[in-house]
């Protein structure tokens, strides 16, 4: 009931009582349980080890969470579907990493074409035989990030802010109903940083593609998110506004005051 | 403490010197000692050598020296022939060891069974060496430019597959990730992600193994036949040992042309 509480927007993603046990009991995920809407941007944070990539890779199933747990995606649940149907949900979910992982020796364009592969048969996708739609799709997306001229570029030669943004043009391009950044600024400049941020906010509010972002910096996080939730050892001790994050709230998330933590 | 034992304290600076000194002539009185005792052995005259090596060089000199190029046109056929062996050799036995490689690599590899299999037989068919497959296949298949050709396509699987497969799991896996989960699938994964971010590596492992062929057909080709080794196994049996140089010099010759154009072809792919 945001905006006003004139437009109900559409449920994009539940998780219900998500649990992750690596080998070696240790617990990475204790029943963590959330939504997300259309048109939200939902930031998480957390100190290192608190299970914020887990968590993300638990969503589109990189990473199998434990019985019980349960993820609903644009209203189907997703646990525990087998390999072809995952292959169908993991089209519509874009991916955006820390590092990047483009596949450095190939272009630009090349790169934002492999969010496409899910939608091709074995055979189109393994020689490239793209759609001409797709391959103007993918040149539009490009010059719409700033990377007109960056098009037939290796990635090994852009810079960490271009290689990131081949990474959103990637996911973009997938059609994605929702996108997971895995600390999409932490390799970045505060410059850079900002570009990228700027980004995410424009595909949730404009494109109306929710974005759930794990994030290091607590200040940028309360700037662009629509909803913060805060992890501390593997359990979701926060969920709420950017406002009521409080300097009370900050200690239970990361167990140091606000004015004590580097990042912010 | 042991003798070999670095001390960590000395008296005098100087016993530290002195000491290493005392060990490195205990190593080099070990080192000649038994190697009297092994020339003894075998029955090997160090003293025979000396006085007849002016005698060895004359004849070294009298029959290699100087080359003959009276059939310059059967080695440049057979140089040919020998180049264009390798080079086949080489391309089919990378692309088998590529192939292989993606089923023995534990990115790729998604067989257990197969896995093991392969690794086995790479290793197996690289520890034997390329003479012994000559000899040994000879019995099956005969003499002749195929036999060359089988021998130098082993050697190159061998030696490619084992190292084709760290080389993919070399590969960067936060990149395999990212096509994961766009929902490629395996054979996506491999032609999209491992195959570009390999290729460039492979082509340089597939050139020099086209150089080791071309080094090896001379003994290849000698007992399996074909090209340039078997021309010097005729020459050697007949004695013309002045022919046998220059044979020797198209190898080389050979050799080093190749290795220019690799050098080329590396600067512009890598």
């Amino acid at each position: 009931m945001k905006n006003g509480g004139l437009v109900m927007f559409k449920e994009i993603l539940e998780v219900e009582n998500l649990s992750k046990t690596y080998s070696g009991n240790t617990k990475a995920l204790k029943n963590v349980s959330f939504k997300v809407n259309e048109g939200e941007l939902v930031s998480i944070i957390g100190p290192s080890g608190a299970g914020k990539s887990t968590l993300l890779r638990s969503i589109n199933q990189m990473i199998d969470p434990d019985e019980g747990s349960k993820v609903y995606f644009d209203g189907n649940e997703i646990t525990g579907i087998n390999k072809k149907k995952l292959r169908d949900v993991r089209k519509h979910m874009g991916m955006i990493f820390q590092h990047y992982n483009l596949i450095y020796r190939l272009t630009a364009l090349e790169n934002v074409l492999h969010g496409r592969l899910g939608y091709y048969s074995t055979l189109k996708g393994a020689f490239s035989l793209y759609e001409n739609k797709d391959i103007y799709k993918a040149v539009e997306l490009l010059d719409l990030l700033g990377l007109k001229e960056r098009k037939y570029f290796k990635c090994a030669n852009l810079s960490g802010g271009q290689k990131q943004r081949v990474g959103i043009a990637r996911a973009l391009i997938q059609d994605p109903k929702l996108i997971l950044c895995d600390e999409p600024i932490s390799s970045l400049d505060p410059q850079a940083s900002k570009v990228i941020m700027e980004h995410l906010k424009y595909i949730t509010s404009e494109m109306k593609i929710p974005c759930l972002v794990n994030l290091h910096q607590v200040d940028v996080a309360k700037v662009y998110s629509d909803r913060i939730i805060g992890m501390s050892n593997g359990k979701l001790v926060f969920d709420g506004h950017p406002n009521q994050l409080t300097s009370d709230k900050i200690e239970l998330i990361y167990g140091a005051k606000e004015n004590e933590i580097l990042a912010s | 403490m042991k003798f070999w034992q670095v001390k960590n304290f000395y008296e005098k600076p100087n016993d530290f010197f002195r000491e290493k000194r005392i060990k490195s002539y205990i190593g080099l009185a070990a080192i000649l000692i038994s190697s009297y005792f092994a020339a003894s052995l075998i029955g090997f005259d160090l003293i025979l050598i000396f006085k007849n090596f002016t005698k060895a060089v004359n004849r070294f000199f009298e029959l290699y020296i100087p080359p003959n190029f009276e059939e310059i046109n059967n080695l440049i056929e057979a140089m040919w022939v020998t180049i264009l062996l390798c080079i086949t050799a080489g391309t089919i036995g990378t692309f088998l060891a590529y192939a292989a490689a993606l089923g023995m690599s534990k990115t790729t590899g998604k067989i257990p069974f197969l896995r093991i299999i392969l690794r086995a037989l790479s290793t197996f068919l690289r520890n034997v060496p390329a003479s012994i497959w000559a000899i040994v296949l000879l019995m099956a298949f005969w003499f002749g430019e195929f036999l060359a050709l089988l021998v130098m396509i082993i050697g190159t699987f061998g030696f490619n597959a084992r190292l084709f497969s760290d080389m993919i799991d070399e590969t960067n896996k936060n990149s395999l990730e990212a096509l994961d989960s766009v929902g490629a699938n395996y054979w996506q994964i491999v032609f999209q992600g491992i195959i570009p971010e390999t290729l460039p590596t492979s082509i340089s492992w597939s050139l020099f193994s086209v150089e080791t062929n071309i080094r090896s057909s001379t003994i290849i080709g000698m007992l399996a036949g074909g090209g340039i080794g078997h021309l010097i196994g005729i020459y050697r049996h007949f004695r013309k040992f002045d022919q046998l140089t220059a044979a020797v010099i198209f190898v080389v010759l050979g050799i080093l042309a190749f290795d220019q154009l690799s050098v080329q072809i590396r600067k512009r792919i890598l």
